[in-house]
């Protein structure tokens, strides 16, 4: 495992302790109540263990199981730097739920997790794409020169000077959608989302 | 694919199910005909989804994938294991019982069932915590 997913995992699995002794405490107060200041400790509750435990397990996944770059140097500084980023960050962030949702820590933690999903999704984008023999031309930068022939001769593909064209109509139409959806939909569409495909997924490459 | 990992999987797409029906439930309108503690299923529509579904989709899986322990015990201590699945399903069944019911009407026997589902549910987390920390390292 490599040393920065051995890091996520941890530090997902210290957030998730701290989550469930949270949510242990609360739900005893709930039923043999303890102390009303307790009921403090649910923004934690759910930060802990919706994005310190759940997210991060969910990065390290995607970390793990999307597609490679070829080149040693692709998975490179700049990947790396990325998650490097987003891990600092999503630790800074969680100084939220431990100050408090209000004042100026709060608005830095939060900034802070959006931040680490950005820098995430920026290293995670250029590793999403189909099987080499189905790329096309434009798609195969990271591929030697000898694959790249092959697949000309046997693609003909257009040059890349046409892809704008295919794409943009696409993408207009796809930004043109409007949808508004509740912070639970989202959650539930996320977590659903990835965690089937990766039930589909690991399977497969665990085959021998 | 281990039978551990298999019942965790397979008990967790039946609490997504459940989890889909307590969220039908409780988004249908309040009407008499309709049992009183459809009201309070929040709570256990919540836990259903992120306890039952995705918390132990999460375990079944990372006890399956997880870098091997050691020879002699690839997937660390196979008892703890089996702990963390009985006692994490033994807490979130008595909860989904216990909560709306005490919401409902309070009585002493709910709450302590109440405090019993977190003690157990607490346990099956540190359970699968214990287990897998030995196993996250790098190669």
């Amino acid at each position: 495992m490599p040393g920065l997913s051995v890091w996520y995992v941890r530090t997902a699995l210290v957030y998730l302790a701290l989550g469930l002794t949270f949510g242990m405490l609360m739900l005893w107060h709930k039923g043999m109540p303890i102390h009303p200041a307790l009921w403090a400790l649910l923004p934690a509750h759910i930060e802990f263990l919706l994005l310190g435990w759940t997210l991060r397990i969910g990065l390290r996944r995607r970390l793990w199981i999307l597609p490679r770059f070829r080149t040693k140097t692709g998975q490179c500084a700049a990947g790396l730097a990325g998650l490097c980023a987003a891990q600092r960050r999503h630790l800074a962030g969680h100084a939220r739920s431990v100050a408090g949702q209000a004042g100026e820590v709060g608005t830095w933690g939060a900034s802070s997790e959006g931040f680490a999903v950005i820098a995430f999704a920026l290293h995670a984008w250029p590793r999403i794409q189909p099987p080499a023999h189905r790329r096309r031309p434009w798609d195969r930068r990271h591929l030697c020169r000898h694959s790249r022939l092959v697949l000309a001769a046997t693609d003909g593909g257009v040059p890349g000077t046409t892809r704008a064209l295919r794409i943009a109509p696409l993408r207009a139409s796809a930004m043109s959608w409007p949808i508004q959806w509740d912070s639970r939909g989202v959650l539930a569409v996320w977590c659903i989302m990835t965690a089937l495909p990766s039930a589909v997924l690991i399977p497969k490459r665990a085959r021998p | 694919m281990p039978p551990l990992t298999r019942l965790f999987i397979k008990t967790a797409l039946v609490y997504l199910a459940l989890a889909l029906l307590a969220g039908l439930a409780r988004s249908l309108p309040p009407s008499e005909a309709l049992p009183a503690f459809f009201a309070y299923l929040t709570p256990v529509y919540f836990h259903l989804f992120m306890a039952g579904w995705v918390l132990q989709l999460i375990i079944g899986v990372g006890y399956w994938m997880f870098p091997k322990h050691t020879r002699e015990q690839p997937r660390g201590n196979e008892a703890l294991a089996w702990a963390a699945y009985g006692l994490l399903n033994a807490g979130l069944a008595l909860r989904v019982v216990a909560e709306p019911l005490h919401s409902l009407q309070p009585h002493p026997a709910w709450g302590w069932a109440l405090a019993v589902s977190a003690v157990l549910q607490w346990l099956g987390g540190m359970a699968f915590v214990a287990n897998a920390w030995p196993r996250i390292k790098e190669h």
